[in-house]
């Protein structure tokens, strides 16, 4: 072999390799993003069984019902409600009439969180929600 | 009075960069000027404005905004200091402080460098400082006052009143800083035009610093994200988190790339590239971190026009850079083709992994971004998409790092190289089946990272038997050597700890009135009272449990929940008992009726996710200091 095709087998072989990885990125990528969506979206959207979303909003005051380890409450777009029910612990932040995101999916209309995320700035909003609430 | 000084200062220290700067133009008259005189200048200037705000902290001088936004009298001093960069302006403060300190010291100590060359290297150094000066005068002033002059601040976010706050952020900015200087000693070199071994030679000391920082900078944070979020995890995959890992991948890879450059004479243009990639990277992290583009535990409010600056800042140095090098690109003359089966064949291939590793996480971090602007969908990328992407990459590198430095230069035969690989692959095997007898629940990728973790430690000290003679030739080893074979280890350890953390962890999360006990592997935890505290700014509870082992009392252990009135906000304090090979975690949440809510966890090999940490930042010393320090 010629260094000059010796060289080219050697970007060839580079070039490829990364477009692997790029394909085999984009693919893993499509099978693990969450979308996000406030309590109106997600009454609109048709969710497929068990697909995972997110959900955000303000944690309606007066709504959180506690049961030992169990938790209900309610997220509000101040437009549509969302029940959720979670078992386990919440974040620090997490606050009657201030913002939330939980991750989960719906089962019949009560959405079953997985994770309650404690995502603020200091205002309490995170801004997500605040992009979609007040804009 | 502080503001003037500040804003004085500041000024100062971007006039004296400009000027430094300017000096490119006499690079070629036959005296160079020294740039020793306006290096020291500039150190001392943005020393002097740092010092100033630490002043107005301490003092509690809230005519400046920065400090009424986020100190209190009521603040303990330790959190008045570090409250200093726990903000925006001040941690870009910090940036340019560790930017003329590196300047500073390679003028100062740095005795290899011929003076043009320094010069040059010190005047683009000094751009960069001159750059983010500006950003700092025109967006990001710490120095601004308000009048009438509140009578109490704003407060610390609480998250950040926390020793961590010391230490994470100082030592990150070392790393991420120092490859700026890499980055500078590269735009440098093309005036001479040749990257050569002696080179290599000459970046690999900051590059190893750099790196050593970095990996501390890292595990410190995510020390402190596992003890003060309460959520007994050590790394979430959030963007900023990527932010430090990206720079962090790319001067690992660097790292390697230049030993091939300074043994081999090879693989000039690659190393180039990763020097610019390196800095790109740690720009662009400072522009996620900063911007508040993206959503994180970090970003602390943002403001837009920050961001667009910073972009913009990025997008300078990172075209420029690579259009350089696309234009030279010809000039650099490649001499060498490598074997595959070879010392620089192994560490093309850690190079090229390492890339893709990058890719991927640059991928999964931007692709929000990107979905958010063309499409307005609001997406994230979970987790898992990072956990399958990374354990895949790592895999294949952890394999051949082990034996990587037993290969020989130049060719090596790889039938003999395997067969020397047999003891190593052996004791693998033997501590992945005691693993698999001990603790046979988990998942069988807990035993394949159990396994990686053994054969590369195994390896790491074969190689190192191998090449002391089996101990007897200690005195001769190369410091260099002993750096690597320590960092190595560290990777190892490394490893296991987050296997373990991630697949053995047990998890219970339980409701308990006094008196109640919970059981988690061996161990009983009594719940024995529940006491309210008294903090300087804060109040909130104090629970006390005691450990048990097989009925042997171990220690008392205290959670706390506080309650900061400053800033309404709840911050958790978990009580951890480390025994070395695991921990016991305790968090506290709140009151449910007559009882609390507490979150324990037994999560085996955790520790050594920091004591392999900390190995890798002692071996990359160890090198630095032999290659920084020796006599020649």
């Amino acid at each position: 072999m010629t260094p000059k095709r010796k060289r080219f087998y050697i970007i060839f072989a580079t070039f490829s390799f990364f477009c692997f990885v790029v394909g085999a990125i984009l693919i893993v990528l499509q099978d693990n993003i969450l979308f996000f969506y406030t309590p109106s979206e997600i009454l609109q959207k048709n969710l497929k069984q068990n697909e995972k979303v997110r959900l955000g909003g303000l944690v309606e005051e007066n709504s959180i019902i506690r049961n030992d380890i169990k938790i209900n409450f309610t997220i509000t777009d101040l437009k549509k409600t969302m029940e959720v029910s979670y078992e386990g612990i919440l974040p620090d932040l997490f606050r009657e009439g201030q913002g939330v995101i939980v991750q989960g999916y719906l089962k019949n209309n009560i959405f079953e969180a997985s994770e309650v995320l404690a995502k603020h700035d200091e205002n309490y909003m995170p801004p997500e929600i605040k992009k979609k609430l007040y804009n | 009075m502080v503001a003037i000084i500040g804003n004085i200062s500041l000024i100062c220290a971007a006039l004296l960069s400009f000027y430094q700067f300017l000096n490119i133009r006499n690079i070629n008259k036959v005296r160079v000027l020294n740039p020793d005189r306006t290096i020291s200048l500039q150190f001392f200037f943005v020393l002097t404005a740092f010092f100033s705000l630490m002043y107005a902290y301490v003092v509690s001088d809230f005519s400046i905004l920065n400090v009424y936004q986020n100190s209190h009298t009521a603040k303990p001093l330790l959190y008045k200091i570090t409250g200093v960069w726990g903000n925006h302006e001040g941690s870009m403060l910090l940036w340019v402080l560790v930017l003329v300190f590196f300047g500073f010291l390679i003028s100062k100590y740095d005795k290899r460098l011929d003076l043009p060359y320094k010069t040059l290297t010190l005047s683009f150094q000094s751009l960069i400082t001159f750059i983010f000066l500006l950003f700092i005068l025109l967006s990001s002033n710490p120095f601004i006052v308000i009048s009438p002059v509140p009578i109490n601040g704003q407060g610390l976010n609480p998250l950040l009143q926390d020793p961590g706050l010391a230490f994470h952020p100082p030592n990150l900015y070392i790393g991420y800083v120092g490859l700026s200087i890499v980055f500078s000693f590269t735009i440098a070199r093309f005036y001479k035009g040749n990257f050569d071994a002696s080179w290599a030679k000459l970046i690999k000391p900051w590059v190893l610093l750099s790196w050593s920082f970095l990996t501390l900078g890292i595990s410190l944070g995510s020390w402190w994200a596992y003890y003060e979020l309460g959520w007994g995890g050590f790394w979430f995959w959030d963007p900023v988190e990527n932010a430090s890992l990206m720079p962090w991948l790319c001067a690992t890879a660097l790292l390697h790339s230049t030993l091939v450059l300074e043994k081999r004479n090879a693989l000039k243009k690659w190393t180039i590239f990763l020097a610019f990639l390196s800095f790109s990277f740690s720009l662009i992290g400072t522009f996620l971190v900063r911007s508040g583009i993206i959503t994180s535990v970090h970003a602390f409010a943002s403001d837009p026009t920050r961001g667009v600056f910073i972009l913009m800042i990025c997008a300078f140095f990172i075209f420029s850079s690579f259009i350089l090098l696309a234009k030279k690109a010809g000039s650099i003359k490649e001499e060498k083709l490598i074997s595959p089966i070879s010392k620089e064949g192994a560490i093309v291939f850690n190079n090229l992994l390492m890339i893709a590793l990058l890719l991927t996480i640059f991928i999964g971090t931007i692709y929000p971004i990107f979905l958010e602007i063309f499409t307005g969908d609001q997406i994230s990328v979970g987790p898992p998409y990072f956990n399958l992407t990374a354990t895949l990459i790592m895999i294949p590198a952890v394999l051949v790092m082990s034996f990587a430095p037993m290969i020989n230069w130049k060719k090596d035969d790889l039938f003999g190289l395997l067969s020397r690989l047999k003891t190593v692959l052996f004791l693998s095997l033997l501590v992945t089946f005691i693993f698999f007898y001990i603790n046979f629940q988990g998942p069988i990728i807990a035993l394949v990272g159990i396994f990686l973790a053994a054969w590369l430690f195994f390896g790491t000290l074969f190689n190192f038997f191998e090449k002391t003679n089996y101990l007897k030739k200690l005195k001769d080893l190369n410091k260099t050597y002993l750096g690597m074979t320590v960092a190595h280890l560290g990777v190892a350890i490394f490893i296991a700890g987050i296997t373990g953390s991630t697949l053995w962890k047990v998890e219970k999360i339980k409701t308990l009135k006094i008196g109640e006990k919970v059981l988690l592997n061996n161990y009983s935890l009594n719940f024995d009272k529940i006491k309210k505290i008294r903090g300087k700014n804060y109040i909130g509870h104090e629970a006390e449990f005691n450990l048990y082992k097989k009925n042997k009392f171990i220690k008392t252990l205290k959670p706390q929940k506080r309650f900061y009135p400053v800033q309404e906000f709840a911050t958790t304090e978990a009580a951890i008992y480390s025994r070395g090979i695991s921990d016991i975690y305790i968090a506290m949440s709140e009151p449910v009726d007559d009882s609390w809510l507490f979150r324990f966890h037994y999560s085996p090999l955790t520790p050594w996710i920091w004591i392999g940490s900390i190995m890798a930042f002692i071996g990359g010393i160890l090198s630095f200091s032999h290659r920084m320090f020796k006599r020649k």
